[in-house]
């Protein structure tokens, strides 16, 4: 399913009205885990996510975010994973993202074109640059919680995105049991990273 | 659940030392009890996550950070700790232990048959007489009972049936063993070895002894280099309870495996001066069962060892079984552990690797090796475990700046080559680093295991050298952006924690002697690491492995003799 498709078939449902409950089960069962316990987001927030995903991680010559499910994981990841810190940076820089488009482009950031998408995402990757992070243990699993929204929907999609089926096994290379160990072994045989 | 209460030997414990001792026992004809107080984890069958992919977990195998902080504090403080090795691991909340005053100390264990066998990093190396004669020597500790004569015999016993993978190198300090063919050092680690080896005329980089087969060997198939082996293994290519000692010790038809087995104590008779038999808890039910035994082998790990034989006490001995001699719970070591040092490589850029190597690669001691180098000023020594590798996505996301197309094409390719050093350093036996009861109670009314432990000034003065060396190298190699530390992980991050019930020739200082036999109760064995008089810089566990097969070979002949 290409990004147009997604926006659409979203907008339609929302036009439609249809039960956020029943979007959520449509979601959950593509890759079987547990359907969202709670509703943290808004049904307008998803065209969102969605769009800010793809634009970070594109359809090149491998699929891109939405086809491999990352809006569906962002949503997950902020609902039901993510502190209550965590998720009000989230949401807070939703709403901000959306007024900075407002104020530059007088529309929505899902209504903008692609340059003016990547204009707006840019302004909050610059305003992240003024973050100082606290210290952290150099094997820390997490990113600490009080990273600003940039960085946020930059970790969820580059993780949603190589972590999913998708991901792992047509952006990088997918080899669960090599059966060898070879070294000298050029990049160009590989051709893409390994992914475990 | 079998019916029988009465068996020639009792093993408690189905980790490292207490499969071998069941194999061990078995194959001599004796009908042996295995309990566990972990559930069970069947070979093949219950390793459930073995081949997921990161998306067939439910937050991709992020950490659930809520859950850890509340029943895995201490487990989810280590590197092993993840959801796809969770159901393995004890649950702190509901089994937890203390430890003493601003010393904190993590004790990383599973809660399951197999005990660490099955998670553990699989590293093995011999000790050698620079390590069993260092106590003597330069006076902290006793001496061991032993020298590597008596043991060299049973490193060898023990490395034809596991099967090991290595590169003999001849040193004194680093006994080779029997060795299947070694793994392969990939580009990067050859040439940290050519240049540190041109430059230093004291060590050498080898790669690392590893209880993983690369070879099939006594009907295991060899390694698949899938890469994650903690979360079990079904082609049984690395040493575990399950791939290899509880199969052989089955086949027998001796063995009765008996989990969710809690030991509460062991019962001894003053009168005839021997244990007679091992009160257990069902871990399950609750309900409380007697099992009696000619022989006991107590391997239930270093710190659930002395727990039992300080629980055990009676009026004959009032400071715990076989503690005669006071020592029991005291010079508890671990070793020191630590990222020494990091750093990229450049140059090597159209080069990667297939497949994903278990192993490591080791620098060997080279320090203090005749009596006290002259600048250093610390005793004993230390090794390195290291490896390189190319970064991922997982490494680079937040160095590779913007969004988009080439965002995600830079992503998508391998990245920079680093390499890390961790040293691994030898801590000396303290008497003040102890095991001993809490009075807080777990849930089976067990007196917790209390442990208070801090590092010393040799260890700290040693994590000087460890990081200057280290960095040294990776400059001598032409590294770059090299970053050293000294510091050193929580103790017990190691999970080498050892000593405790240490063997020693004098009643009056040690618990065991020289064959790992209680000085004052002759059908109690003690093998796991609570047996160990000093700590060496290696990894013990095949130390355990081979001082198990030696004392039950001992126990059994004495056995027969009438002599238990």
């Amino acid at each position: 399913m290409n990004r147009r498709e997604f926006l659409k078939r979203t907008a339609a449902a929302m036009g439609i009205g249809a039960s956020s409950s029943l979007m959520l089960g449509a979601l959950a069962g593509c890759d079987g885990s547990p359907p969202l316990v709670n509703h943290t987001l808004k049904e307008e927030h998803r065209p969102l996510i969605a769009a800010l995903a793809e634009l970070i991680i594109p359809e090149t010559d491998t699929p891109g975010a939405i086809a491999a499910g990352v809006p569906d994981f962002i949503e997950r990841i902020v609902s039901g994973w993510y502190t209550k810190t965590e998720r009000q940076i989230f949401l807070d820089g939703l709403v901000q993202i959306n007024d900075h488009c407002q104020r530059h482009f007088a529309k929505d950031f899902v209504a903008c074109d692609q340059s003016q998408q990547a204009e707006g995402l840019a302004h909050f990757e610059q305003l992240a640059k003024q973050y100082q992070p606290p210290p952290r243990g150099m094997f820390d699993r997490t990113a600490p919680e009080d990273e600003p929204f940039f960085n946020k929907i930059k970790e969820l999609t580059v993780f949603g995105y190589f972590t999913s089926e998708i991901g792992a096994t047509q952006a990088l290379r997918w080899l669960p049991m090599p059966g060898q160990y070879i070294v000298d072994y050029p990049v160009s045989e590989v051709g893409r990273a390994w992914a475990n | 659940m079998s019916k029988v209460v009465n068996f020639d030997a009792i093993v408690i414990g189905s980790g490292i030392s207490g499969g071998w001792a069941a194999k061990e026992l078995t194959e001599k004809g004796l009908k042996v009890l295995l309990l566990d107080r972990g559930r069970n984890v069947e070979h093949g069958k219950d390793y459930v996550t073995e081949h997921r992919g990161p998306w067939e977990f439910d937050y991709r195998n992020r950490p659930l950070r809520e859950l850890y902080r509340e029943q895995y504090p201490i487990q989810s403080s280590h590197f092993v700790f993840d959801e796809t090795t969770r159901h393995y691991m004890n649950n702190d909340r509901d089994n937890p232990y203390q430890f003493v005053g601003n010393n904190p100390f993590h004790w990383i264990r599973t809660d399951v048959v197999g005990g660490r066998s099955l998670v553990w990093g699989r590293q093995v190396y011999r000790f050698s007489d620079l390590d069993f004669s260092a106590n003597a020597l330069d006076g902290h500790g006793i001496d061991w009972p032993i020298r590597y004569e008596d043991i060299k015999d049973w490193y060898s016993h023990v490395e034809n049936f596991i099967g090991v993978s290595g590169q003999a190198e001849n040193l004194p300090q680093l006994p080779d063993g029997e060795f299947l063919k070694p793994m392969s050092m990939n580009v990067v680690e050859k040439h940290f070895k050519t240049k540190v080896e041109e430059h230093y005329d004291d060590r050498i980089a080898t790669i690392g002894r590893v209880a993983v087969l690369s070879e099939n060997h006594n009907g295991r198939a060899q390694c698949h280099y899938c890469g994650p082996c903690e979360r079990g293994c079904s082609t049984g290519s690395y040493f575990s309870t399950q791939s290899s000692t509880l199969p052989a010790a089955q086949k027998t038809g001796n063995l009765t495996l008996r989990p969710q087995s809690v030991v509460e104590t062991l019962v001894y008779d003053h009168q005839t001066r021997r244990v007679t038999g091992v009160n257990v808890i069902d871990a399950q039910s609750g309900e409380k069962l007697y099992f009696s035994a000619k022989l006991v082998f107590l391997c239930a790990s270093t710190i659930a060892t002395t727990q039992i034989l300080l629980n055990s006490k009676s009026d004959a001995m009032p400071n715990g079984l076989a503690n005669g001699s006071g020592v029991l719970g005291h010079y508890l070591m671990d070793h020191s552990m630590g990222l020494a040092a990091m750093a990229s490589f450049e140059g090597f850029d159209d080069q990667y690797y297939y497949g994903n190597r278990p192993n490591v690669i080791y620098v060997p001691r080279f320090r203090n090796l005749n009596g006290n180098d002259g600048e250093s000023n610390f005793i004993r020594g230390y090794g390195f475990q290291g490896l390189a590798r190319r970064s991922n996505w997982r490494g680079m996301y937040t160095k590779v700046p913007g969004f988009g197309a080439e965002y995600k094409r830079a992503l998508e390719q391998p990245g920079p080559w680093s390499m890390m050093l961790f040293g691994y350093g030898e801590c000396l036996p303290q008497h003040e680093n102890r095991v001993t009861l809490s009075k807080q109670r777990d849930r089976f009314g067990i007196p917790q295991a209390a442990v208070n432990f801090r590092w010393h000034n040799n260890e700290l003065k040693m994590r000087e050298d460890i990081a200057n060396q280290a960095k040294g190298m990776l400059e001598a190699a032409g590294a770059s952006r090299v970053f050293a530390s000294t510091a050193i992980k929580t103790p017990g991050a190691a999970v080498h924690e050892m000593g405790t019930a240490r063997m020693g020739r004098d009643p009056k200082t040690s618990v065991l002697n020289r064959y790992n036999q209680a000085h004052q109760v002759p059908n109690l064995f003690v093998t796991d690491g609570s047996c160990m008089t000093s700590s060496s810089c290696v990894n013990p566990s095949l130390t355990y492995m081979a001082l198990t097969a030696r004392a039950v070979d001992y126990a059994v002949k004495n056995l027969r003799a009438g002599k238990l």
